[in-house]
């Protein structure tokens, strides 16, 4: 549990304040925490360690309690029961102006009124400090975030990936322990939310706060993230390193809703140390399947698409655990990779993905292909467990 | 804000055979209508505040006017008991606005930050005595401020004030009458103001260190700017030419410019005079106005150029 993930290169200077708390520490720590609003339960009995100087994600649907989460931690909403400690410290009861965290909000939310310099300053000028040390400062903040030169514009005149980086600026001019972002790049295009990943992770890493990422877009939260927390309906669906919840989903709702896959369902043959599965199209041997799936039962087995290969019916074909005949559906060009969606006699969609180079020109829509794929990348769960009743349907606020 | 002259939807010749018929004029009609306002503004309004003028440098003969060009109507007007009205007709729209801007601020900061979902009822609980005639509303002051009455009672209970009471007839009175009567001028922009204020912003406040005071002082304050400055031009303008309310409230005492220009162009009868006190008071309202709208823009035009 000490180890601290990640973030060894850490040069700056102030991280030697975060290091008088004890190295087991947490940089966050909440638990049992529930929350209500009238009659939605936001949060139901939430536990988590956020550790120092981790980039965290926390990704869900809408409705999943991300947010809620995130306020809580902030200090702008109270749990109903459960507590919040930051650096070791029980802050259930101070206000967000009492708390080493700080907030980048979703719509930026800037001070309309002050000039960029004045809106990244106002932490400082609020502990106190001298005009010249705050401009100073905030000089030091737009220079970080790329935006030197911006200092005596208003918000009004600054564009939304500028308007950002403001904000950022702003949050981070106090050096809080934790870092809280909502959605931060919600409203900006692909390209501009792309690059301000590699810059948040790269603002992340010299500075060395805790941050701690709300997001929906699990492309987002892989890419940029030490751990995700996958939240769903007000309760901790999984914990992990991005590849731990990518690789190994623990459910079924995880594994649908980070990254794509795809789904043969069908009845469990052998359980244990080998786990088969009885399909409409081919028995299929899995490498893993969720505890409590017995012989007899319907299951799901997942795979995803980068590691189903596909070689034309026609060809001979090396021998491969699972092998699935279906027809060529539709070919994706996404660039640099293609997208192949093909269909079995039963009705079942596979969908693979690879470079476009490697996939052989035959195989076009109409065509008949084998689709082989290894143990490994098999996952079976019990279909009732996770699947089951309304994943998608309780969603509001 | 005046969307009067915007232009009518614009209409293609195949939206019915009715504008069909009308297609050759459509274009004549466009231009009509909105010359329409304008030809009223001009005639009611504009005309009428020319003659004002005009009359202001006229001489007054014994009851008549006779054109011509002398200041000696503003002269009058700025010299002896008239000045001193003028003055004190500014003092008090100023005072009546300030005070106005004391009771309504919090009134219009818990309506549009606290109240939640009553929000919109409390609004309309402001609203709704102001549905009664504006007459009865400050007639009903005279028996509440008369000896006797419940303003009495009230102040002899929290012992603010022991016996009778007789505010008639007085300055405080008319102060009252007029803070009453504009309250919801004053009121429905400040709660405009303070009701649009991201929620956001004021947490982003409290997040960087700023406690509530710090918060309301240096976020909400500044942002609710253009409402503020809104609420005082919709009160101080009005309460310049006020005259019902020190006419019933102020009995002798209470007697301000809009009283006065009153009395000149219907009692004395002198027009000119009149007309040089009324241009006095336009002058200040103008002054006012172009003081004050530069804080009333939005912050989307701040620092734009």
């Amino acid at each position: 549990m000490s180890t601290i993930t990640g973030t060894d290169p850490v040069s700056v200077t102030t991280i030697a304040t975060e290091q008088t708390a004890e190295p087991s520490t947490p940089a966050v720590r909440v638990t049992h925490l529930t929350k209500r609003y009238r009659d939605v339960l936001a949060l139901d009995d939430v536990s988590l360690e956020i550790r120092t100087g981790e980039f965290l994600s926390i990704l869900g649907p809408s409705g999943s309690g991300k947010t809620t989460t995130m306020r809580l931690i902030g200090g702008f909403e109270r749990p109903d029961s459960g507590t919040v400690e930051i650096a070791g410290q029980d802050v259930i009861d101070l206000p967000p102006y009492r708390r080493d965290v700080n907030t980048v909000f979703q719509s930026y939310a800037l001070f309309p009124h002050m000039t960029v310099q004045d809106n990244v300053a106002y932490g400082l000028r609020m502990k106190g400090v001298g005009k010249k040390q705050r401009h100073a400062r905030a000089g030091e903040m737009l220079e970080l975030v790329q935006l030197p030169g911006a200092s005596h514009r208003y918000p009004s005149q600054l564009s939304g990936g500028m308007k950002q980086r403001v904000a950022l600026a702003r949050a981070l001019v106090n050096h809080p322990s934790v870092l809280l972002l909502d959605e931060p790049l919600g409203a900006l295009d692909r390209k501009l939310r792309e690059d301000m990943q590699v810059e948040l992770r790269r603002i992340q890493t010299s500075v060395g706060i805790t941050f701690v990422y709300v997001t929906h877009d699990q492309e987002e939260a892989l890419s940029m993230s030490d751990r995700i927390v996958v939240m769903r309906d007000g309760r901790i669906e999984q914990i992990g390193g991005t590849g731990e919840v990518y690789d190994t989903p623990e459910s079924l709702w995880v594994a649908d809703f980070v990254g794509a896959s795809s789904r043969l369902t069908g009845t469990v043959a052998a359980a244990g140390e080998s786990v088969r599965l009885q399909t409409d199209v081919a028995p299929i041997i899995a490498g893993w399947a969720s505890p409590g799936v017995t012989v007899g039962q319907r299951a799901v087995a997942i795979v995803r698409p980068e590691a189903i290969e596909i070689t034309l019916a026609s060809a001979p074909v090396e021998q491969a655990p699972n092998q699935v005949r279906a027809t060529v559906q539709e070919i994706l060009n996404l660039g640099a990779q293609a997208k192949v969606v093909a269909r079995t006699p039963g009705g079942t969609e596979l969908v693979a993905r690879g470079p476009r180079t490697g996939l052989d020109p035959a195989v076009r829509p109409g065509a008949t292909v084998v689709m082989s794929f290894p143990a490994t990348a098999v996952r079976v769960y019990a279909q009732d467990a996770a699947a089951g009743a309304a994943p998608e349907e309780a969603q509001s606020a | 804000m005046s969307a009067i002259t915007a232009a009518p939807a614009r209409r293609g010749p195949e939206s019915g055979p009715a504008s069909s018929l009308l297609a050759p004029f459509t274009g004549l009609i466009e231009r009509l209508v909105p010359l329409l306002p304008l030809g009223w503004l001009g005639l009611f309004f504009v005309a009428p505040l020319g003659f004002t003028v005009v009359y202001a440098f006229a001489n007054a003969t014994f009851g008549g006017v006779q054109l011509g060009f002398t200041m000696t109507n503003f002269q009058q007007a700025l010299s002896g008991f008239y000045l001193h009205i003028f003055l004190h007709t500014l003092v008090f729209a100023a005072s009546g606005t300030l005070e106005a801007l004391i009771v309504g601020m919090p009134l219009a900061y818990v309506l549009g930050r606290k109240a939640g979902r009553f929000k919109a009822l409390l609004v309309i609980a402001v609203l709704v005595p102001f549905w009664t005639s504006f007459l009865l509303r400050t007639l009903s002051w005279e028996t509440l401020l008369a000896p006797g009455g419940a303003v009495q009672a009230v102040l002899n209970f929290l012992h603010l004030h022991s016996g009778s009471l007789n505010w008639l007839d007085t300055n405080t009175a008319v102060g009252i009458g007029l803070v009453y009567a504009y309250l919801p001028l004053m009121v429905i922009p400040l709660f405009v103001a303070f009701d649009r204020i991201p929620d956001d912003v004021l947490e982003a406040s409290k997040d960087l260190g700023a406690g509530r005071l710090r918060t309301f002082l240096h976020v909400t304050l500044p942002m609710a700017r253009p409402g503020v400055a809104t609420a005082i031009l919709l009160t101080f303008v009005p309460m310049t030419g006020e005259f019902v309310v020190p006419a019933l409230l102020g009995g002798d005492k209470g007697v301000l410019m809009g009283g006065l220009i009153y009395s000149q162009y219907l009692g004395a009868a002198n027009y000119p005079l009149g007309s040089a006190m009324a241009v006095l008071v336009m002058a200040v309202i103008g002054i006012t106005l172009i003081v004050f709208a530069r804080f009333t823009r939005g912050f989307d035009q701040v620092g734009v150029q």
